[in-house]
């Protein structure tokens, strides 16, 4: 664990009515560091990064980002975190650069119009779609933007929920390159992901989520790809 | 404020609000330009008739004052340019008045007689189609900008981008306000100039820029409310069938309520009841008993134990005598009437806590001098003139040197050089200060409700969510 916590969660359970989405979640990520959390659908990971954001408040337990607290600050709280939707949505009548300088004022970040076509190239959008408008973007293309305006918020934690969920493989890959890339410069990063492989390669922490419940901590230098997915399959299973 | 400008953005390259923007737009200057062109023919109509008035007056040859008075001339309530944007009550009451001796008429020739069927249908009045259109706009575009953010999951990249939700709940508000204003205040600015240049005025200028801003207050509230409902609405089909609820309440519901409750609160009498008591009070007939009584009060007033030691014409003295007494009568009974009448509608300005909509309609009226206290100040006026023709008349008879100690007209008593005497008629209408007088409830109110409107805004931004 790396010296600076930016991401801690301490004993963070939210119920719905009976059923507890998450139970008793104590999870840290430090500066650099890149946690990815596996789990099937409604394993309670999105609930997590919701809680996360301050959109929902957990029924008990602590959430601290730089050492602020989420129940207590939310706003200060959301000023440290950029956040990638699985399904990036952007404004249809804005061409790339405008949704990204539109989200990036919303963000605090006036930016103009040199850096915005920086940021898009960096987050790997092609230089020719900048200027068109999003409504005919592809998937992956309106996720590139949502990279960009993530790193214009030059924000201490990053959550990515399923951030590769219906990307092609190149794509795919050209995200988790650029996700070290972050974390080399000291961001925190907080993953949902399904794609065992791709975060095998990436993360420097992974956790399986059953039922709300984190079951697993697995540190991925000390496994194999394989074992990873037999672990994760023998977990669901039992 | 940058987000306001990509926001306007939007709205410009969203085919269907620019679409619905161009209808309302369209219809704001079709009706415009229809009552602009209706007040124009109108005034000069008036301006012909009034002078033809003035010439049949001053021409009348030489006759017996007090036939002379009822020869007498009309007052033509002359239009003001703030009508062409709201013509409030003008088209349902009289535009002139007869002025003759013994009686305070009612007004007559009421522009709705002769209106084109555009007119007639109701849209043909701007302000009218702002107040109760006004609002599905705000509505339609405040939808247009929010209600598909939550679905589509814009809100939730918004939101997990934003430092602060406040940038993004303002910078929708702010946005709605702008466009919604622009698209209908700019044709009622062009149309309210163009009206005021047929007749420039400071005071005109002034009730067109608070008329503007009264609207645009009230397309703010409205802004607030569409936002706050669209935002926090769980789907966007529900928004929408939550503001096609407020719109029919807040513009068609509570407007009828106020009027209903103002009417409850603040009854008129039967205006037949209320004539019928004038009549009674101040007969334009009276009986050879009654004639006498008054002959023995005029003779006392005198100091004449005789009719022939009066100094003045008998007959002239009880056609004095009758008509400053009925006076007395009509301010209190018509004057009282027509106190109430106004009375009734600043507690319908009251009741703007109901809807802004109703608020919107009693400022406008006002403050475009379309209103009944406008009404009743040109009322007043005419009669005052009517009052000042009729005693001087009645005062020729008084001094004829031809005086009688019978009641009997005596020949010519009033020649050109008396009617040259009498000024014409002129009405140049109360400044702006009478608007705020009569209807200040409806301002206050009008302000509340945009003060809760964005202190809704303000709680939005606190408990927004995805």
């Amino acid at each position: 664990m790396n010296d600076r916590t930016i991401l801690d969660i301490q004993g963070v359970t939210k119920s719905f009515r009976k059923s507890k989405a998450v139970d008793t979640l104590d999870l840290r990520i430090g500066s650099g560091e890149i946690y990815a959390l596996l789990g099937p659908n409604g394993a309670g990971k999105t609930t997590t990064i919701n809680m996360v954001l301050g959109f929902i408040e957990p029924s008990s337990g602590t959430i601290l980002v730089d050492g602020l607290n989420v129940a207590e600050n939310p706003i200060k709280a959301r000023s440290r975190i950029a956040y990638l939707p699985e399904m990036v949505a952007l404004y249809p009548t804005l061409t790339g650069i405008e949704n990204l300088h539109y989200f990036a004022l919303l963000a605090g970040k006036d930016l103009d119009e040199p850096t915005c076509r920086q940021l898009l190239a960096e987050a790997g959008l092609q230089t020719n779609a900048h200027d068109r408008r999003a409504g005919d973007y592809s998937k992956g293309m309106r996720q590139k933007v949502g990279v960009a305006v993530a790193k214009a918020k030059d924000a201490s934690l990053l959550l990515f929920d399923e951030p590769t969920s219906g990307l092609d493989p190149s794509a795919s890959s050209e995200f988790y390159a650029m996700l070290r890339d972050l974390a080399g410069k000291g961001m925190a990063i907080l993953q949902t992901t399904h794609d065992i492989w791709r975060v095998h390669e990436a993360a420097t922490h992974i956790g399986i989520l059953r039922a709300g419940v984190l079951v697993e901590e697995i540190d991925p230098r000390s496994t194999t790809p394989a074992d990873l997915e037999r672990i994760y399959v023998n977990r669901l299973a039992a | 404020m940058k987000t306001l400008g990509l926001e306007l953005k939007m709205m410009l390259r969203g085919g269907r609000t620019v679409a619905a923007a161009a209808v309302f737009a369209l219809v704001m200057v079709l009706s415009g330009v229809s009552s602009y062109y209706g007040n124009l023919q109108g005034d000069r109509e008036k301006n012909q008739v009034a002078h033809a008035e003035r010439e049949r007056w001053l021409h009348q040859s030489g006759k017996d004052a007090h036939q002379a008075a009822h020869y007498s001339i009309y007052a033509f309530r002359p239009g003001a340019p703030m009508h062409t944007l709201d013509p409030g009550i003008l088209p349902f009451v009289g535009q002139a008045v007869w002025l003759e001796p013994h009686w305070q008429n009612d007004m007559i020739y009421r522009p709705l007689q002769e209106a084109e069927p555009f007119q007639r249908m109701g849209i043909a009045d701007p302000a009218r189609f702002l107040v109760e259109f006004g609002p599905l706009l705000v509505f339609l575009v405040a939808f247009g900008a929010t209600a598909a953010d939550r679905e589509t999951g814009i809100m939730r990249l918004a939101l997990g981008a934003a430092r602060r939700p406040a940038p993004y709940v303002w910078g929708k508000w702010g946005a709605v306000t702008l466009f919604s204003s622009a698209t209908l205040l700019l044709p009622s600015l062009l149309i309210g100039l163009g009206a005021l240049a047929t007749a420039p005025s400071v005071d005109g200028l002034m009730r067109l820029l608070a008329w503007l801003g009264t609207f645009s207050v009230y397309f703010a509230t409205l802004a607030a409310i569409g936002v706050v409902v669209c935002l926090n609405a769980r789907t966007a089909r529900l928004g929408f069938a939550v503001l096609l609820g407020l719109w029919a309440v807040l513009a068609f519901v509570a407007p009828r309520a106020a009027s209903s409750a103002a009417n409850q609160i603040t009854p008129l009498p039967s205006y037949a009841e209320v004539k019928l008591e004038m009549e009674r009070e101040a007969p334009i007939y009276w009986s050879a008993q009654t004639g006498e009584a008054q002959t023995r009060i005029i003779m006392k007033r005198y100091g004449v134990a005789r009719r022939e030691d009066l100094p003045v014409d008998l007959r002239g003295a009880l056609i004095d005598y009758n008509e400053r007494r009925s006076h007395g009568v009509f301010d209190r009974i018509l004057g009282g009437f027509y106190r109430r009448v106004a009375e009734q509608d600043r507690t319908f300005a009251a009741q703007a806590w109901m809807s802004p909509a109703v608020g919107a309609q009693a400022l406008s009226g006002a403050l475009a001098g379309s209103d009944f206290a406008h009404q009743l100040d040109f009322i007043t006026s005419a009669e005052r003139y009517r009052r000042n023709l009729v005693n001087r008349m009645n005062g020729l008879l008084l001094t004829a040197q031809s005086k009688s100690s019978t009641y009997k007209v005596n020949g010519i008593t009033a020649g050109d050089d008396d009617f040259r005497k009498v000024p014409e008629f002129t009405y140049a209408g109360p400044s702006i200060a009478l608007a705020f007088a009569s209807i200040g409830s409806a301002l206050a109110y009008l302000l509340v409700w945009l003060g809760g409107g964005l202190a809704l805004l303000a709680w939005t931004t606190r408990r927004i969510h995805p």
